[in-house]
């Protein structure tokens, strides 16, 4: 069975909100490339995959002005095989490679993971709770900005755990930035 | 100027405690009883909120003497009878309290008359309360944050109450054999 990856950025209380976390490092970008490298799949919810397409898609077709990271990672990323948004309301998808889930989420997630292939990679706040739910989350990463929001919203917040969760740390990498990524697996 | 330092056990979720108060999820061994040790040498204070003093109070002045005591309680102990100790509190008198200033208000004035003074480094261990209150004043100067590897789901959060968005400079991350990850933050 292949690894469903869960990623996010988190201010250091725990916000999600991407407006406030501002654009990843240079160094972070690295980072994020060598991990969408490792997967094949996206499995997103609605909110992410509109902040997600069409506005990498559009980085690599008008690159000027971009950072030199910031393209290499439109590229890896534009190019992850398969696209799977879980939504009740979007209407559809223009991605070639983009289908979207409406029902059976979890039977629908059992299958992508028992599926041949490279990691499926995921985030959000919605998402994760689900996933952490039923307990379908193999790897959490989390990257935490140096700062702390005061306001916003906070992922754990919406995580609706019925129990306590214990995780085992496998990787703790602090960033030139700043940022810290904290990399867990289910112990 | 001395600076105050923020030390807290959290779990990954931003909790100090569970909903009940739980603490038995925070990890402590060895490896980073040495670690902090390092950092009480540096430090000749200590900043409580009432409820933790009252807890600290109740164990450390004698944990050192009590048979089987370990090392750490020898240490931490003795380091706990040498330091000045503050404590945040609006109902307690500091009559009869040897080497105790009782903090009850004006923060910041009297926090920064603190810090002025000759001296090593404050610490504040837990004392989720007094630290948000110092938070939000802006006094605290550095942050070590414990994160332990565990959701905790709910239970009293860490930070609350913080109305702006404070930036902060990553002076280090260590990580501990029993998978716990101290974030060092100083102020930008």
């Amino acid at each position: 069975m292949r690894k469903l990856i869960y990623s996010i950025n988190l201010t250091i209380d725990g916000c999600a909100d991407h407006m406030k976390i501002g654009p990843p490092a240079a160094d972070l970008f690295e980072h994020f490339i060598e991990l969408t490298r490792s997967g094949d799949t996206l499995l997103y919810g609605r909110k992410l995959y509109e902040i997600m397409f069409p506005y990498w898609p559009d980085v690599l077709k008008n690159p000027e002005g971009e950072a030199k990271e910031s393209i290499q990672f439109a590229e890896v990323f534009c190019a992850v095989e398969n696209i799977v948004v879980v939504s009740k309301t979007l209407q559809g998808v223009e991605e070639k490679n983009a289908r979207i889930i409406r029902s059976n989420f979890e039977a629908e997630v059992l299958a992508l993971k028992a599926a041949p292939g490279k990691n499926i990679l995921t985030g959000g706040v919605e998402l994760c709770a689900q996933l952490t739910q039923l307990g379908l989350i193999d790897e959490y990463q989390f990257v935490i900005y140096p700062a702390i929001a005061g306001a916003g919203r906070r992922l754990w917040d919406s995580l609706g755990l019925p129990d306590n969760l214990p995780l085992q740390l496998v990787e703790c990498k602090a960033f030139q930035s700043g940022f810290v990524l904290l990399r867990y697996v289910k112990s | 100027m001395r600076h105050l330092i923020f030390f807290m056990h959290t779990s990954l979720d931003g909790f100090v405690a569970g909903p009940n108060g739980e603490m038995n999820w925070i990890k402590v061994d060895e490896e980073i009883f040495d670690f902090v040790a390092t950092m009480t040498d540096k430090a000749d204070a200590a900043l409580y909120g009432r409820a933790t003093y009252e807890m600290m109070q109740g164990y450390w002045p004698t944990a050192g003497d009590e048979p089987g005591a370990s090392k750490h309680d020898i240490e931490h102990s003795a380091w706990y009878n040498k330091v000045a100790k503050i404590v945040l509190s609006t109902t307690m008198s500091s009559e009869g309290l040897e080497n105790t200033t009782v903090i009850s208000g004006q923060l910041t004035e009297n926090i920064n008359a603190i810090k002025n003074r000759e001296g090593e480094n404050i610490i504040i261990f837990g004392s989720p309360a007094a630290a948000q209150s110092l938070l939000g004043l802006g006094l605290v100067d550095e942050f070590w944050l414990f994160v332990n590897p565990i959701l905790l789901g709910e239970g009293r959060p860490l930070f609350k109450g913080i109305q702006e968005r404070t930036y902060l400079a990553l002076a280090e991350a260590k990580t501990f054999a029993c998978g716990v990850v101290a974030l060092h933050y100083t102020k930008v």
